[in-house]
């Protein structure tokens, strides 16, 4: 979407969406961290969940929030496969981390003296060891296919592959 | 079917700032007969009574990802009707795994948008969309 459509209006909005989608988002954490065991794959939930916000923030030119709400959605779905208590309590310290980065991100939308140029940035927040936690996480995460809110019963092999317009248009020609 | 400014539409998106994104986008279009829903299960009731008003929606975009009910499951919901079959219908998505767009063509949705979209892609959408229709 183009700049001029990010006006102070829909930054708010967004801001204020986010900031429930983040209490929806903390809940589902809460209830995985209670009880690992059992609830490893309402991680899936917290996916679909940023999912949401990941949508809006790419469509309204928000690209940074956007791919870091990317990264917790593929974490959240691959981790919500793995069954493993241990490791379901590692990803979810990290995804509370996220959250709490993403607050900050989204803060800074509507912090006094922002403007749409890039105070959002991540630069302006601390990451380093975030950042290295995540990649530590997507090593242990690569062998998973799934990493969207498609049914994984449908979804095996090429089928799962993502698809950008162009290959959703070539489809619909074979639909036509 | 025929594409006109006056055409009721429905925007269903769970994000209120996504639908006034898209609502943005039609307005710049011409298009200002809108209606709002913030999902699948808000939006069915608003389009069959509309229905039974005789003033249908003449074109419904919808989110995919929404909770309550899904975009697929209120396709899935609108085709089973008879006199929603030829009811364009635009999925906006920010997924876009090729088994949900199989899923969603089997359903019969008319078109498909992956987000992030520009207003000129959407336009796009929507001429092919009543251009087939």
């Amino acid at each position: 979407m183009s700049n001029d459509l990010i006006d102070k209006e829909i930054l708010i909005d967004f801001h204020e969406e986010s900031y429930a989608l983040f209490e929806e988002l903390e809940t589902v954490l809460e209830e995985v961290e209670g009880d690992p065991k059992t609830n490893f794959s309402r991680l899936e939930t917290f996916g679909q969940i940023i999912d949401r916000m990941m949508g809006t923030a790419k469509s309204i030119g928000l690209d940074e929030i956007g791919k870091f709400c990317e990264l917790g959605k593929i974490i959240g779905y691959k981790a919500g496969q793995v069954k493993d208590p241990a490791f379901t309590n590692i990803v979810v310290a990290i995804l509370f981390d996220a959250v709490e980065i993403l607050k900050k991100l989204t803060g800074n939308l509507i912090a006094d003296g922002a403007d749409d140029g890039g105070i959002n940035s991540f630069q302006q927040i601390s990451t380093k060891s975030f950042i290295s936690r995540l990649v530590w996480l997507s090593d242990k995460l690569k062998n998973i296919d799934r990493a969207s809110c498609s049914d994984g019963s449908t979804t095996s092999g090429d089928t799962s592959k993502n698809l950008d317009q162009n290959n959703i248009d070539e489809l619909l020609k074979l639909f036509n | 079917m025929g594409m006109k400014a006056s055409m009721k539409i429905i925007i269903i998106d769970d994000m209120s700032t996504m639908r006034k994104v898209i609502k943005n986008m039609l307005g710049q279009m011409g298009f200002k007969n809108i209606t709002e829903a913030d999902d699948g299960a808000t939006a069915l009731p608003k389009i069959e009574e509309a229905y039974k008003n005789g003033a249908p929606f003449e074109f419904i975009i919808s989110d995919w990802n929404m909770p309550k009910m899904s975009g697929l499951d209120l396709l899935k919901k609108l085709k089973e009707a008879d006199h929603f079959k030829n009811t364009p219908f635009l999925m906006v998505t920010a997924e876009a795994e090729q088994s949900n767009v199989v899923i969603a063509l089997k359903a019969g949705v008319s078109n498909f948008i992956v987000k992030p979209f520009s207003a000129v892609v959407l336009k796009e959408k929507i001429e092919k969309i009543f251009k087939d229709a």
